[in-house]
């Protein structure tokens, strides 16, 4: 990839991968070095990026294989200290006072930031699939390229995380 | 109902993020400079390969040491040029024994001992760490089958331990992992490299060094045998993966028995944790206290302990398949409709403050700093967590300092 191409890379899909990456690591930190590290991969990754397919998806697999081993390297290194993800303070705080007070009128922000925390409290498996398919767009066929699993899967990950959302968020949701 | 709901979802989740103008203006600087590496990389590889070729054609030992990097090559590839003057140097024990064990070959290649030998200095506690022990190491699958790539997805899947181990310690608590170890990784021509470093273990020359090599993240006490009495290491015969074991050269005059014992002492936060009181049984006899104050808690506490001996999987929180010790007292909590955050710092903002252990009701959560830890009281001095290496169990709530208590019932 020339210099150049990076450039158009980082202008058309920098914001999908930073909102990706923020969402994956739930950690402002961690996003900034996934964010980094994919596109800084993919530079000397030999793989020409084909304009025709989606590059946004070869992307979001190399950052997604990125955070999966350095998780790995992390825990090892890291053994006994639990390392907790630093969940966006506006959004834990929010999510915690509205979860007080259900019954109280909300609005379409505080909702959205609701949706936001139940969706960072799903297993990470769901979660990933969840932000690809809603946040990246991505289609089903997409995802299991990204995530290196078989459609179906994809889809009762998909049906999965959908039915804890819905009772999660059923009293956010239903007004 | 539904497309609403995913119209909610979509909502949320639009990508809102964007990086800061410095982060994208320096991932094209550096861009830049990976370019320059990597063409000096696929310049090396060709230089390797022909080197390759024209051995290959008068020789025919397959075990032969040409076939593998110089440890000093490998040192140079991740671009330590310090420490690959070193291993290139009279220091450095060059040792090239191999070890068939399992669906891997091993091969120990060299190891250096010294002050300041690489350009990448290792900190511990903020300060530097500079008296390492480097070893070089290189993992064939024995079918000849190449290992992967680093860059590669499969190479996810692999795992392997390698660590110094010192006689007369038992390994499964002095290992590399507690050593301020680490380690970088590098494939060329099918052969997977190991560069690994730790504190310097010359100092404990006057004990059997050893340096294992098998499957796994962890040390993994089934492939190992340690003997209590006469404080040797060896491999387990019966086991059935790979249990590689090589015996490592030091120069006993740089062994430093008082150093040694004080490395020990002070070895971070391993030595902070009263092994001794990690495992504890339940007498026959123990129940937990049930007061009409601490109910709630006395039930939670008698819930968690249904779990014990399930495994740790750090970042998650399932009390059957696995979770790490904050996702263990959130899941209990939220059996009882107690929220608590994933991270133990938020739980550490919940509730109200205990003063003392004395204090504590079962139910409590006992919070231990670095690392960063929390289990549920059970009354008796007793707690239950979830523990690396040890999984869902029983201890005594002292194994670690502890610094605070909290009720959040």
């Amino acid at each position: 990839m020339t210099k150049h191409e990076l450039e158009l890379c980082i202008d058309k899909y920098g914001k999908d991968i930073y909102s990706f990456c923020k969402h994956l690591t739930n950690n402002p930190l961690e996003a900034d070095d996934l964010y980094q590290d994919t596109f800084l991969r993919a530079v000397v990754l030999k793989e020409k990026i084909e304009y025709g397919n989606n590059p946004k998806s070869y992307f979001l697999s190399i950052a997604l294989r990125i955070w999966r081993n350095k998780k790995r390297k992390f825990a090892w290194r890291k053994r006994i200290a639990d390392v907790q993800p630093i969940v966006d303070e506006r959004d834990a705080e929010m999510g915690e006072a509205l979860e007080l007070s259900p019954e109280e009128r909300i609005t379409s922000k505080e909702k959205d930031m609701l949706v936001r925390t139940a969706v960072s409290r799903l297993p990470e498996k769901l979660k990933i699939t969840v932000l690809l398919f809603y946040m990246e767009d991505l289609s089903t066929a997409q995802i299991s390229e990204v995530m290196k699993i078989p459609v179906g899967t994809v889809l009762s990950r998909l049906y999965q995380a959908r039915k804890i959302l819905k009772k999660e968020l059923e009293d956010v949701l239903s007004e | 109902m539904n497309d609403k709901f995913d119209n909610a979802l979509r909502h949320a989740l639009t990508p809102s993020d964007e990086a800061d103008l410095w982060l994208n203006q320096k991932i094209l600087n550096q861009a830049e400079e990976k370019r320059k590496m990597a063409e000096r990389k696929n310049w090396r590889l060709t230089a390797a390969i022909a080197a390759g070729l024209v051995l290959c054609i008068s020789s025919v030992t397959v075990y032969a040491a040409w076939k593998y990097l110089p440890a000093s090559d490998v040192a140079a590839n991740v671009q330590d040029r310090k420490l690959a003057e070193a291993f290139a140097g009279e220091q450095a024990f060059v040792i090239n024994e191999v070890q068939s064990y399992g669906d891997y070959r091993v091969t120990l290649l060299s190891i250096i001992s010294g002050r300041m030998l690489s350009e990448y200095p290792h900190y511990h506690n903020g300060e530097i760490a500079a008296d390492r022990t480097y070893v070089v190491i290189a993992i064939e699958n024995g079918n000849g089958v190449p290992m992967p790539d680093t860059s590669d997805e499969s190479y996810g899947k692999l795992e392997f331990f390698a660590s110094p181990l010192i006689g007369d310690f038992n390994p499964a608590f002095y290992n590399i992992a507690g050593m301020s170890g680490n380690y970088t990784d590098m494939t060329e021509e099918g052969i997977l490299y190991r560069l690994l470093e730790c504190s310097n273990v010359e100092i404990f020359a006057d004990h059997d060094l050893y340096l294992c090599v098998s499957e796994g993240m962890f040390y993994d006490s089934e492939a190992y045998c340690y003997d209590e009495l006469t404080g040797k290491i060896s491999r387990n015969e019966n086991y059935e993966g790979m249990n590689a074991l090589f015996e490592l050269p030091m120069d006993i005059a740089k062994a430093d028995p008082q150093k040694a014992a004080e490395y020990m002492a002070g070895l971070g936060f391993e030595s902070d944790i009263l092994r001794e009181k990690l495992d504890a049984e339940l007498g026959e006899a123990f129940e937990v206290e049930v007061t009409e104050e601490n109910k709630m808690g006395a039930e939670a506490a008698e819930y968690a302990l249904q779990f014990v001996g399930n495994p740790y999987v750090w970042g998650e929180d399932s009390l059957t398949e696995g979770t790490d010790s904050s996702g263990f007292t959130k899941s209990v909590y939220a059996h009882f409709d107690i929220s608590l955050p994933h991270s133990s710092s938020g739980q550490r903002a919940s509730g109200m403050k205990v003063e003392t252990i004395e204090n504590a009701e079962p139910g409590d959560l006992v919070f231990y700093e670095t690392p960063a830890h929390v289990a549920i009281y059970i009354g008796d001095g007793l707690i239950v967590h979830a523990m690396p290496e040890m999984g869902i169990c029983i201890s005594e709530a002292d194994f670690d300092e502890i610094a605070e208590i909290r009720r959040v019932v």
